[in-house]
């Protein structure tokens, strides 16, 4: 189910994720991968774990999982990054947005949004079809599908060249 | 004298005007039936743009309601956290307008303690403090130590969804309508709680005071619409929605419960207060009033009116203006939720 349309020079790739323990595997790499500064959109149904994995990815730089909670009713939290010396590339801070109760991208403006991603960092956004026409050229999709109870299926497609070096990580891991 | 309090920590605009005493003069919240007609029915979610189309005929309103003019306000009030940036400053630009106008005192105070202070307002002085303060709304499922209306010690909360965001997404998956919380209760009716088995995360971890819905919510989904099932999928309907309504109640309930009772234990508190949207419920109502006497702890649960998003809860203000307390026109927001107990912190001041 893609809702946003794939730019030309899109990558995919799709990995399975049949277990708690692999789930925080996935986000450990993507995390050790992901540029200092991207903008990642999740997409995926009700209880598919669009705000679990954000959770993984977070705690995989350090954020306290506790304060990962689901964004849908503040529309947008924001988390730092304790500097690491060892970990020179992590970033300062997450955004973590869910736009499942804006109409439109017009919405945007009313809720600070401009001021939330002024600062490099990551920036997770649940609902991102909600704004999909301004949506940046340069991000990463993550896409999550519920074959049961107990695994999931994510593909992940960079857009623009900044996240392609998730794509070739989750690639390395899938032919290993 | 009394107090005008500003409420704009979310979707509701609302403001309120509160005596010294303590008594409600009037309330008035503009998303609610109060103020439909003159929106026609439309209003708006999020956007502080709405806020500010309505505050200043909310205050108008509320004063007018009250039968007092502005001359004649001793304070102002203004809720300055926790919230989006955008709604909380319009809230305080008209609070500071006013108070600067007037040459009022003004005093900013915590959305989440005034929910909870919600429970004074409606009890008076047979309010018991300390208690264990259990606050559950759309946005927040938080424990605390109350041990003054002041002083919040926080104990716990959601590490996922908030309990009435769970109410709302069960709604949708049952195919009810929003707000999830009554629609599922109603939905409930007639449906036997045990008829599905649901996960209580976390219910029987002792240790944490912590709650987590993301997994029930999760179960309901399988229950709905099983992996693989095709996406359209219809909603149940009938004896097997009320069951999943039903079922669904039970485990939300039975989680806060669970930590509820564990926070009393370890507190040693003989009362307990609730706040916040979902203490509408009726179930929750009725189990805490069970757990109260079961447990002989003083229960203390505000009328409806005053459980939802209101202005009137804003009255915890006179706490601190009592003391001389003044923040004067150098007050500002604080975004986001407290949470110093935490290693890392959440942004905002």
């Amino acid at each position: 189910m893609c809702l946003i349309p794939q730019a030309p020079d899109a990558k995919t790739v799709a990995t399975e994720v049949p277990s708690e323990t692999a789930l925080h595997s996935l986000a450990a790499l993507v995390a050790s991968v992901l540029p200092q500064s991207a903008f990642v959109t999740l997409s995926g149904d009700l209880g598919a774990g669009k705000t679990t994995f954000v959770k993984a990815v977070a705690a995989a730089v350090g954020v306290h999982p506790s304060l990962v909670v689901s964004p849908t009713f503040g529309l947008i939290h924001l988390h730092a990054v304790c500097a690491d010396p060892l970990h020179a590339t992590r970033p300062t801070r997450i955004v973590h947005a869910d736009f499942y109760r804006l109409a439109g991208s017009t919405d945007l403006a009313e809720i600070g949004w401009g001021d939330a991603i002024g600062e490099p960092g990551w920036v997770f956004v649940e609902w991102a079809n909600r704004i999909a026409d301004v949506l940046p050229p340069d991000r990463l999709e993550v896409s999550i599908e519920v074959p049961s109870e107990t695994s999931r299926i994510f593909t992940f497609t960079s857009h623009g060249h900044g996240c392609h070096g998730v794509i070739s990580a989750i690639h390395r891991v899938n032919t290993l | 004298m009394p107090l005008l309090a500003i409420e704009t920590t979310c979707d509701e605009t609302a403001a309120a005007v509160v005596t010294r005493a303590r008594e409600v003069l009037s309330s008035v919240v503009a998303s609610q039936d109060d103020l439909h007609a003159r929106w026609r029915g439309v209003v708006p979610e999020v956007a502080s743009r709405a806020h500010v189309e309505r505050i200043i005929p909310v205050i108008d309103e509320a004063l007018s309601r009250a039968g007092i003019s502005k001359a004649s306000l001793e304070a102002v009030a203004v809720a300055v956290r926790p919230g989006l940036v955008g709604s909380l400053l319009v809230g305080l630009s008209a609070a500071k307008g006013i108070a600067a106008a007037l040459g009022l005192p003004i005093v900013g105070y915590d959305h989440i303690a005034a929910h909870l202070y919600a429970c004074r307002l409606a009890y008076g002085e047979s309010m018991h403090y300390p208690c264990v303060g259990l606050v559950a709304s759309g946005g927040h499922t938080s424990l605390f130590h109350v041990r003054s209306p002041l002083e919040l010690e926080r104990l716990g909360g959601t590490i996922d969804d908030a309990v009435g965001e769970a109410f709302d997404k069960a709604a949708s998956l049952l195919g009810l309508g929003y707000p999830g919380g009554p629609q599922i209760q109603l939905a409930a009716v007639g449906g036997n709680p045990r008829a599905y088995r649901l996960p209580r995360p976390l219910a029987n971890d002792r240790e944490r005071l912590d709650f987590s819905f993301s997994g029930l919510k999760t179960a309901l989904r399988y229950l709905v619409r099983p992996p693989g099932a095709a996406e359209n999928t219809p909603a149940p309907v009938g004896q097997q929605r009320a069951d999943l309504a039903a079922s669904f109640q039970q485990a939300a309930i039975d989680s806060i419960l669970a930590k509820v009772e564990i926070a009393l234990v370890r507190t040693g508190c003989r009362a307990l207060a609730i706040g916040g949207g979902v203490s509408a419920n009726a179930l929750l109502r009725e189990s805490i009033q069970r757990l109260g006497r079961e447990r002989g702890v003083a229960v203390f649960i505000p009328p409806l009116s005053l459980c939802t998003d209101n202005a009137a809860m804003g009255a915890i203000a006179w706490e601190r203006l009592e003391r001389g307390e003044d923040d004067g026109l150098e007050l500002d927001i604080l975004p986001g939720t407290d949470r110093k107990k935490h290693t890392s912190k959440t942004f905002g001041k």
